[in-house]
């Protein structure tokens, strides 16, 4: 087992290698520059390049690139242009919300989808699980946004329950932490569920049809225990890579609803980057996103082998 | 098993229901309680509390000096101050100065500073802070690029600075008065510590002082409690200032929706940048007003120097067939939202305002189009229109022209990029032929930054000239018969056909008294009856 995490890790050299190369030239082939941002619009042509100049973009784009990777192999990611510190330093700040809002998130989603799921499967073929199915259906269809936009709408002005957007660390407070993260995490957590409810569904019930199943139900054992411990526990492992992967998803940053709820975590940061070409972050961000995605998929491998001990890695 | 878990699930979320809700009442409850109190009268305003400001986009620098960037235009001047300001007519009014004189040369212009006025350190502004930031202005910002090479401000004695020019600048105070790029005053220590791309911290004398930057969350200013205002009534962005509530929230909301529920929910106080088509939702909102200012003029620019625009039939011909009431119809929806005029600057500003040349203006003319796209020798060839979706009304302005131009048998290509991708395209100065741009209000057309480096914009000695003559002329008096030739020679040589000139939207909640707009939004003297 440990040759087979330290194996993975390894993968991930070649991995960040051609991350880092293809972001790099993206970036800056991408026309627009952060010096032409920093100096505001209606700044002239003259003026941006001799910030440029002052900035070190003018230099060749293989020597940047050089600069670049040299500072990453030494550990040092660069120096935001705008943000004024170390882009690690800046991506971890905003690693909190974002987790923050994936736990709660993933919560909400796992929560709701192994009832609907379970629901679904227990009562196949019912108007119950047709409707359950048309409820995933649509929370896979809806766009995060317009659903996000509603519940605005509802909680945020109608009702006045909840805030419209906006982010309280834990330091703050329990409830004034959460109260900002309910609206997004139930966005983020329904489509999640609508994905992982359908998993569910159709898992247990390729799980229910085999023959230790039947056997369990002559034996005379309470469909209860059927389903939440044996068929359950079998049918976990696509469960578990939907899982994984919604997971590994939301921590890399859901941009989108956190730009529409203005949560200041990673996926902002990445978008706001791009808008002000902060190179550095951009880069920055997108390798070490990388790293916890690949370590994310990793812990989800290894849990396999917890769930299903047919599959203990350690014995290959 | 499985019934806990549901209780205990439903039980979470009902708790977070009920405890948010009951939270929201008693919030709701507040501002109706506030709403049946008498509409609070000016002279009796609450002072204290908080502006929640939702701002669109977060400043680049809170270095005022080098950017033309509005975000931080509209924060740095809470912040900082300059040795002269705008009235509310947009003239030129002393700040940090007491009082100046010009010689009689045009070629120097002394400033006699206030006494005791305070920076946010508690140090006492004197002559060597105004003489390190003027020259750092003059050699950095855009308008000290352009206009002052070769001037130099000096110090004549603790409170007296000489600001020498090389050669006579009709408008020297109006760019010193400019909130953008601002000749803010920092003490001359930050102006030692600071290097090109930016300065290292931001100490101004204005009535708030920067308290925390949360990077991409807000920015926090408070009340400066030493701030020493001048003696005269408020008047646009001068006279008396005051911090009228203690804590100053610019908080950045680029979503525009999230914008507006914020608001709606009372979250913010004040949004900015509403496009038209939303602002139905605040004038339907009782709780809520509009907030209309001068926003910018609208313009499509044509590349002069590269293509098929070189030929002034061309861009007369495109000119023709401009209807500026559909143009700025689609754009800005509402009369209230726009000024259809010919000139370059609003009818509010006589002293630049010009009416010459406005036959040429919004002819909506097919027959004459034709006639002088035949003249022009136009051959089916592409137009390539570049605009961008970051500006709806560059946009919308964009799609109309398309039609227009396909309606008198032009073939059109509409390329759309995001923002930068678009200034670096025009920039490369070949490969388009039309954008449309909108540049922010100013009083005088003099100071619109086209002119010194508008992407394609046309080339030619006449123009120089005029430019040149407005630059060097004695007074305002004097330059008229050339302000008046400049906006001929627009119409007739056309380096781009203006539409008009557009209306910024801001909402404001109906507790919000005193909020001004003198090119951009201002903060201080503006309450909060919340």
């Amino acid at each position: 087992m440990g040759g087979y995490v330290v194996r993975r890790l390894l993968s991930l050299v070649p991995v960040l290698l051609v991350v880092a190369i293809v972001v790099f030239s993206i970036i800056h082939l991408t026309p627009g520059d952060p010096a032409a941002i920093l100096l505001g619009e209606e700044a002239n042509k003259a003026e941006i390049d001799d910030m440029k100049s002052k900035m070190g973009l003018d230099k060749p784009i293989y020597e940047q690139f050089g600069i670049w990777i040299w500072g990453v192999l030494s550990g040092n990611l660069g120096q935001s242009i705008f943000l004024h510190k170390p882009v690690t330093e800046a991506f971890f700040e905003r690693l909190g919300p974002t987790l923050s809002l994936t736990v709660i998130a993933q919560a909400i989603g796992v929560a709701l989808a192994l009832l609907l799921g379970i629901t679904a499967a227990k009562r196949r073929g019912t108007a119950i699980d047709q409707s359950v199915m048309s409820f995933s259906m649509l929370g896979i269809s809806i766009p995060s946004f317009l659903l996000g936009s509603l519940l605005v709408m509802l909680f945020g002005v109608k009702l006045r329950c909840l805030p419209v957007a906006g982010y309280q660390p834990l330091s703050a407070g329990l409830w004034p932490h959460l109260k900002y993260l309910i609206l997004p995490g139930i966005v983020l957590g329904v489509i999640q569920a609508a994905l992982i409810a359908r998993m569910t569904r159709s898992s247990i019930l390729d799980v229910l049809s085999e023959n230790f199943m039947k056997t369990a139900k002559a034996k005379g054992v309470k469909e209860k225990t059927i389903i939440y411990t044996h068929a359950l526990r079998v049918s976990f492992i696509p469960i578990l890579t939907v899982i994984g992967e919604s997971f590994g998803g939301l921590v890399t940053g859901a941009a989108v609803i956190e730009t529409l709820f203005n949560i200041p975590g990673v996926g902002q940061l990445i978008v706001n980057s791009i808008s002000r070409r902060d190179y550095s972050v951009i880069q920055g961000s997108v390798l070490l996103v990388t790293v916890a995605y690949v370590f994310i998929n990793l812990i989800v491998d290894l849990l396999y082998g917890l769930v299903d001990p047919r599959i203990r890695l350690s014995k290959k | 098993m499985t019934i806990k878990i549901k209780l205990a699930l439903f039980a979470f979320l009902a708790l977070l229901l009920i405890s948010g809700c009951a939270s929201g009442e008693q919030g709701k409850g507040a501002q109706e309680g506030s709403s049946t109190e008498p509409a609070p009268a000016n002279q009796n305003a609450k002072k204290g509390g908080t502006l929640n400001i939702g701002y669109p986009t977060q400043p680049v620098t809170l270095d005022a000096h080098i950017s033309s960037n509005t975000a931080v235009k509209d924060i740095t001047r809470e912040i900082y101050e300059q040795l002269v300001t705008l009235d509310k007519n947009a003239q030129v009014i002393p700040m940090l100065a007491e009082s100046y004189e010009i010689s009689d040369d045009k070629l120097s212009y002394t400033f006699h500073l206030r006494r005791g006025v305070k920076f946010h350190n508690g140090k006492e502004l004197k002559a060597e802070d105004v003489v390190a930031s003027l020259n750092r202005w003059i050699r950095l910002s855009s308008h000290g690029k352009a206009n002052f090479a070769g001037a130099e401000a000096k110090e004549k004695d603790e409170y007296t600075v000489v600001l020498q020019l090389k050669t006579p600048f009709l408008l020297t105070l109006q760019l010193l008065a400019d909130p953008i790029p601002a000749a803010a005053i920092y003490p001359k220590e930050v102006v030692d510590a600071a290097d090109d791309k930016g300065i290292k911290t931001y100490i101004g004398t204005g009535p708030y002082r920067l308290e925390e930057w949360k990077q991409d969350q807000y920015i926090h200013l408070t009340k400066f409690n030493d701030y020493s205002a001048r003696t005269e009534p408020s008047d646009g962005a001068g006279g008396k200032k005051e911090a009228l509530v203690d804590d100053l929230y610019f908080r950045f909301v680029t979503d525009e929706s999230t914008r507006l529920a914020g608001i709606a929910s009372g979250e913010y106080d004040i949004a900015l940048n509403i496009s038209v088509d939303n602002e139905r939702q605040i004038e339907g909102n009782p709780d809520l007003q509009t907030f209309l200012s001068p926003g910018g003029l609208i313009a499509y620019f044509y590349n002069s120097n590269d293509g098929l625009f070189r030929n002034v039939k061309l861009r007369q011909a495109v000119n023709a067939i401009q209807n500026a009431d559909d143009i700025l119809t689609s754009a800005f929806r509402d009369p209230q939202f726009y000024v259809k005029t010919s000139s370059l600057v609003l009818p509010d500003y006589p002293n630049w305002y010009s009416e010459a040349g406005k036959e040429f203006y919004s002819q909506a003319n097919p027959e004459k189009a034709k006639q002088l796209l035949q003249e022009a020798g136009y051959n089916g060839e592409e137009v390539k229109i570049f605009t961008t979706r970051d500006y709806i009304d560059q946009y919308n302005v964009a799609v109309v022209l398309q039609q227009e131009l396909e309606s008198i048998g032009v073939k059109v290509k509409l390329d759309v990029y995001d923002w930068p991708t678009l200034q670096e395209k025009l920039a490369a100065g070949t490969g388009w032929d039309i954008y449309p741009m909108s540049y922010a209000f100013r009083p005088t057309f003099y100071q619109y930054a086209f002119w010194g480096g508008g992407a394609g914009l046309l080339k030619s000695p006449e123009l120089d000239e005029l430019l040149q003559g407005i630059r060097t002329s004695e007074s305002v008096e004097a330059a008229r018969p050339l302000i008046d030739r400049l906006q001929q020679f627009v119409w007739t040589e056309v380096p781009f056909s203006l539409i008009g000139h557009s209306k910024q939207v801001t909402a404001l909640s109906k507790n919000v008294q005193g909020f001004q707009n003198i090119l951009g939004p201002i903060f201080w003297n503006t309450t909060n009856g919340k």
